[in-house]
């Protein structure tokens, strides 16, 4: 078997929403999957149509092309690898219950909105609201992994209810809002308003942080659960892999002390 | 059978199905882990009146911990899964909670889910916190050092308790000697603990007494200053005689310390007082695991 490989042909008018196919992959493998029924912009489509695809194993998709006008790719992916090569559209990996995606370059906004188990890779930047809530949605990110190896842009973690997300970059502004818990990493720093509105829940940051007044400082720590994290981060490579090892005490600011404020901001490596 | 000049009686131990767990306990260093690791297997000789049977697997590098400090990996052993489950948690509140730096995870990866952390976490009055990692659910709970982690749950399998060997010598101090180098020998093999002090109990017992309250007294067949007035079981050269008991977490286990813990002795000899190696049962009708001394020594070549 040879890896199932979706390349776009035609740029479709307007957004197309694939977030059919992985639904439809796991039902009923590749047999028809060329008739496969899209919406482009406010048109009907085939799968076939826009893409010409090749190879038959539904577990190993592969999709090449600009896609950065495409939605929804890997929405609903429960198992498998899928890997892009290029960048995508909004709403990459949302609601993914499992298996492993690994973007070559840039996501839109509301990548892994209310993704639950997985792991996704963007290689270059994440939009606006990534492991966020979906317009209306309580919860945000309910478990799983998204690494960003570029920068994250604001609203990132909003939500978030569980599961981690890794940013070597910097992460925009209002990173954490309304957390309810999870673990942020960014090791680029963060934006204004870092936490606002968070419960509970992490926020790694390195560097400095010019933090609301509703966080309160509770000194520097050594703390035993920071090193158990960088240490499971070990098999990521890097940047993610280097920060285990040396002893890295950490500034703990509680927040946010307008709403529960059992958050926590915890920066180290300070500049 | 006889070995290097040692006779090999043909007996066999008696063993018994148990509950265990292993736990990792870590600190900032060496000293703190096993300052925690001592206390929570501390008084954990027997069933009998300690609840459970525990012991120092072995030394922990900081590469093998969960959070990258150097620990010790201890096993604890018990009648009952209730009775094991109970235990874990007041001696890892009693001893772990309280040790300076300490940190407390499961070991072992299959067996049923017992509570470790889990109901500890409430002594942090509410500002408790949890981090899952990898799956698994660690419990921070601030306390004056900063914060003690515990992991939620350790995994409960089937073990055995009870192996056990006798080492009759000419003279105690030959006995302790020969008991010492099987210990060292048997701390050597994973898996199993040797609960009592040192590794090495003198009070072995039999089943029932004269007193209607008393279960179990001591072994008198063994007992070397009574041998004129009981039937007693000591060869005629034999003047003490040092019992080493044995849990581990499979029968395997418990063969294999058996094993390496004999060789040891035999490797004495009865150059240095080493008259013969015995072991307790209590006719084969109490215990489900039967570890025949002689079928023992002849797997294998001797080491």
């Amino acid at each position: 078997m040879s890896a199932l490989t979706l390349t776009l042909r035609t740029q479709p008018v307007g957004r197309l929403d694939l977030s059919p196919l992985a639904p439809a992959l796991a039902a009923g493998g590749v047999a028809g999957l060329s008739g496969l029924a899209l919406t482009a912009g406010n048109r009907r489509c085939t799968l076939g149509e826009l893409f010409a695809l090749s190879g038959d194993d539904a577990g190993d998709v592969v999709l090449q092309g600009d896609l950065s006008h495409v939605d929804g790719v890997g929405a609903g992916l429960a198992a498998g690898r899928w890997r892009v090569e290029g960048s995508v559209g909004d709403f990459l990996a949302q609601d993914m219950s499992g298996g492993t995606l690994v973007v070559d370059g840039s996501a839109g906004n509301f990548a892994a909105a209310a993704m639950r188990r997985g792991s996704l890779t963007i290689a270059g930047d994440a939009g606006d609201h990534l492991g966020g809530a979906l317009p209306g949605a309580m919860k945000g990110m309910a478990g799983g992994q998204v690494l960003v190896h570029g920068h994250a842009g604001q609203r990132c973690a909003d939500r978030m209810r569980r599961g981690a997300i890794l940013v070597a970059g910097q992460v925009g502004a209002y990173a954490g809002s309304r957390m309810l818990a999870g673990t942020l990493l960014a090791l680029g720093g963060v934006g204004a308003h870092a936490g606002y509105g968070m419960k509970r829940g992490t926020l790694l940051v390195r560097g400095s942080a010019a933090l609301d007044a509703t966080f309160a400082d509770c000194g520097t720590h050594t703390l035993p659960v920071v090193h158990l994290l960088f240490r499971s981060w070990l098999p990521l490579g890097a940047p993610f892999a280097e920060l285990a090892g040396a002893v890295r005490p950490v500034r703990r600011w509680m927040g946010d002390r307008a709403t529960d404020g059992k958050g926590e901001v915890l920066l180290f490596d300070p500049r | 059978m006889i070995r290097n000049g040692v006779e090999i009686q043909d007996t066999f131990a008696e063993a018994f199905g148990m509950r265990g767990t292993r736990l990792i306990v870590t600190g900032d260093n060496l000293k703190w882990a096993y300052h925690g690791a001592t206390a929570l297997t501390g008084f954990a000789t027997s069933v009998i009146a300690c609840g459970v049977e525990a012991g120092i697997e072995r030394k922990l590098e900081p590469g093998e911990t969960p959070d990258g400090r150097p620990g010790a990996s201890v096993l604890m052993f018990a009648t009952s899964s209730k009775e094991l489950g109970a235990q874990v948690e007041r001696r890892v509140g009693q001893t772990i909670l309280t040790c300076p730096t300490a940190s407390c995870f499961a070991g072992l990866a299959e067996g049923d889910a017992i509570p470790l952390g889990k109901n500890l976490r409430y002594f942090g009055d509410g500002w408790q916190s949890s981090k899952v990692v990898d799956g698994r659910r660690f419990w921070r709970v601030p306390v004056m050092d900063g914060e003690f982690v515990c992991e939620e749950t350790t995994r409960m399998v089937r073990a055995v308790g009870g192996g056990n060997f006798l080492i009759l010598t000419v003279a105690p101090a030959d006995a302790l000697a020969a008991a010492e180098a099987a210990i060292e020998a048997m701390r050597k093999v994973p898996n199993v603990i040797m609960p009592f002090p040192g590794g090495v109990v003198r009070s072995g017992s039999k089943v029932g007494s004269r007193y209607k309250t008393l279960p179990a007294s001591t072994n008198d067949a063994f007992c070397p200053t009574l041998r004129g007035v009981v039937n007693s079981e000591l060869p005629a050269a034999a003047g003490c005689c040092l019992e080493i008991v044995i849990d581990g977490l499979t029968a395997a286990d418990v063969r294999a310390a058996m094993r390496a813990g004999m060789d040891a002795v035999c490797r004495r000899g009865r150059d240095q007082g080493v008259v013969a190696l015995s072991a307790g049962n209590y006719g084969g009708k109490l215990g489900q695991f039967h570890f025949p001394l002689r079928e023992i020594m002849s797997e294998g070549a001797a080491q």
